[in-house]
């Protein structure tokens, strides 16, 4: 642990925080579920993908400040 | 002949299963059977996850959820995926704090982030009161599967009876191998259960679509979810989400595996591995139900509807539909007895004698004791509805989500405290329990909020409130200081090869 660089790790890190709270809101934030509530199935099928997806570019940040 | 290929199906599955877990190597000692030496790959720490996370009744209750009421069932895929985001952030400290302190269940990390024994004992207690329904209730969904794979030559209550004996033989290994033998056994399972279950839901939407039971003729009213005005409440998606996602990492048994993988990074990747497998298998199964809510016989019992529409297919198609909800029931309930034997062991017994437990055998005679009772139980309560089983559940299920600021404060914030955490417990158990009876559903003056929302949102403030009022003794606070300063630091600096912290 710690062996990236500080600058790249710190940003990285704010990159993955940032992409976890969109993760949440996209699901948790009632208005945006009623809005979208009558596209029920799309609603869901699009906030899953995207949470598989900012999945992917988490890792990679993170794996890619370790190697830094 | 039928019933040959039903219960022949089941019998070769097992047998393939065993003669593996035969082959696998007992643990060494407790620390080992309680985390498998923190030795599993990416491989085996996603399909241990998702074997683990998704219960039997994914296919029953949700599947019949979505048959019942349409896309709101989906809200299962939702905080799965929040809760893989979760993982990924718990990663480095759970599994850094793991390997340098030897930690063994959840509520020994607790106890080393608090300093307190107290908050060890009230969490292991509140994990086990709250999981022992759901055993109990997991050893009872192989109904279905026995009764239907019999074509008609077993009764219900016999076949919850053969379920209920099948999940104790299985238990076995559990007992004897602990948690190595529960991640090896999660990898068979879950390939049936969720890869060959998914091709299976993939081929039976196909004929449903091709056999008009297609999205057009269901209920218009399934692709709408509850909003303002509806009569569930226009936040009671938000619970139901919320609490699955904040919940989940509460559950021993869940938590635990994160001590079995061998790297923060193996951690990581699993928690990337996974997300699709819940994503691509859990709308599916939602989509299967949803279309084949039309199929005659769905909606009068629409908890049935995955082995009503397997039953298109065929005895051999009904009996690999049976065999993927035995694996996933397996998993859960295998898992479940495992993380709890450990935990009364480790944190209750340990606690109780004044050591540190470093034998398997406590934990064996823990995991099989557990096992026996829960099997008792569910033989004596087989129709779970009647005799309170399933009201239960539901209110242990409120319960234990009110470990999560405990939980998750305490990992992710300095200022907690053991007084914030023991009096936010308590005070959020209680709360959920007294809303949950009153409101089983939800609390329709609070927009459809459920039970265990509203204690979370009590158990929050009194955990802030406590942590600012009653701040911790400057000892304490260094100490919490050093040990959330030690994950930036090199770990080879830290440990030595034994794992002890230097």
């Amino acid at each position: 642990m710690g062996i990236g660089i500080p600058g790249t790790r710190r940003r990285s890190a704010r990159i993955i925080v940032a992409l976890a709270i969109i993760d949440f809101v996209l699901v948790l934030f009632p208005p945006l579920t009623w809005i979208l509530g009558h596209g029920a199935v799309w609603y869901f099928l699009l906030t899953g993908a995207f949470g598989v997806l900012s999945l992917v570019v988490m890792y990679r940040l993170d794996s890619s400040a370790e190697e830094k | 002949m039928q019933m040959l290929i039903g219960y022949g199906g089941v019998a070769v599955f097992l047998a393939i299963l065993f003669v593996v877990l035969q082959r696998t190597r007992a643990s060494a000692d407790f620390s080992e059977y309680a985390t498998a030496g923190r030795s599993f790959g990416p491989m085996f720490s996603a399909m241990a996850f998702v074997n683990t996370w998704l219960p039997g009744t994914i296919f029953i209750a949700f599947a019949g959820l979505a048959a019942s009421a349409g896309a709101i069932g989906f809200y299962f895929v939702s905080y799965s995926i929040l809760a893989v985001v979760l993982m990924f952030l718990l990663a480095q400290p759970v599994h850094e704090w793991g390997r340098r302190f030897d930690l063994r269940t959840q509520a020994d990390l607790l106890g080393l982030r608090y300093g307190s024994t107290a908050v060890r004992v009230i969490a292991a207690v509140i994990g086990v009161i709250a999981s022992f329904p759901w055993i109990v209730l997991g050893m009872q969904s192989l109904t279905l599967v026995f009764e239907y794979l019999s074509f008609g030559a077993v009764s219900a209550s016999t076949a919850a009876l053969i379920g209920i004996a099948v999940i104790v033989v299985r238990q076995w290994w559990t007992v004897r191998l602990g948690a190595r033998g529960l991640v090896i056994g999660d990898f068979i399972q879950g390939v049936v259960a969720y890869l060959i279950g998914t091709l299976l839901i993939l081929g039976l939407i196909t004929w449903l679509v091709t056999n008009g039971h297609g999205f057009g003729e269901v209920d218009p009213a399934f692709f709408t979810l509850p909003g303002p005005g509806s009569a569930d409440g226009p936040l009671f998606l938000f619970a139901l989400v919320a609490t699955g996602a904040l919940g989940g990492w509460c559950w021993p048994d869940i938590f635990v595996r994160l001590f079995t993988s061998d790297s923060t990074h193996t951690i990581k990747r699993a928690a990337v591995m996974a997300s699709p497998l819940l994503f691509v298998f859990g709308s599916a199964l939602c989509l299967l139900a949803m279309a084949a809510s039309t199929l005659p016989g769905v909606s009068d019992a629409p908890d049935q509807v995955w082995f009503i529409t397997a039953s298109v297919g065929g005895p051999l198609i009904l009996t690999l539909a049976g065999l993927c909800v035995l694996a996933a029931t397996m998993g859960n309930v295998g898992a479940n007895l495992q993380a709890l034997g450990a935990q009364i062991a480790n944190d209750v017994v340990g606690v109780a004698r004044g050591t540190r437990v470093e034998d398997a055998r406590w934990g064996k005679v823990s995991v099989g004791a557990l096992t026996l009772l829960a099997g008792a139980v569910a033989v004596a309560t087989t129709d779970a509805l009647a005799s309170g089983m399933v009201a239960l559940a539901q209110v242990s299920y409120q319960g234990i989500v009110q470990l999560a600021p405990t939980l998750f404060l305490g990992i992710f914030w300095r200022r907690g405290n053991a007084a914030a955490a023991c009096a936010a417990m308590i005070v959020g158990f209680a709360t959920a329990c007294v809303l949950q009876l009153m409101y089983p559903i939800a609390i329709p003056v609070l927009g459809g909020l459920t039970s265990g929302v509203v204690a979370l949102a009590v158990n929050f403030a009194v955990y802030v409130a406590v942590s600012y009022a009653a701040p911790a003794a400057p000892d304490e606070r260094r100490r919490v200081a050093a040990l959330f300063d030690s994950l930036h630091e090199r770990s080879a600096d830290l440990v030595d090869a034994k794992g002890q912290s230097r």
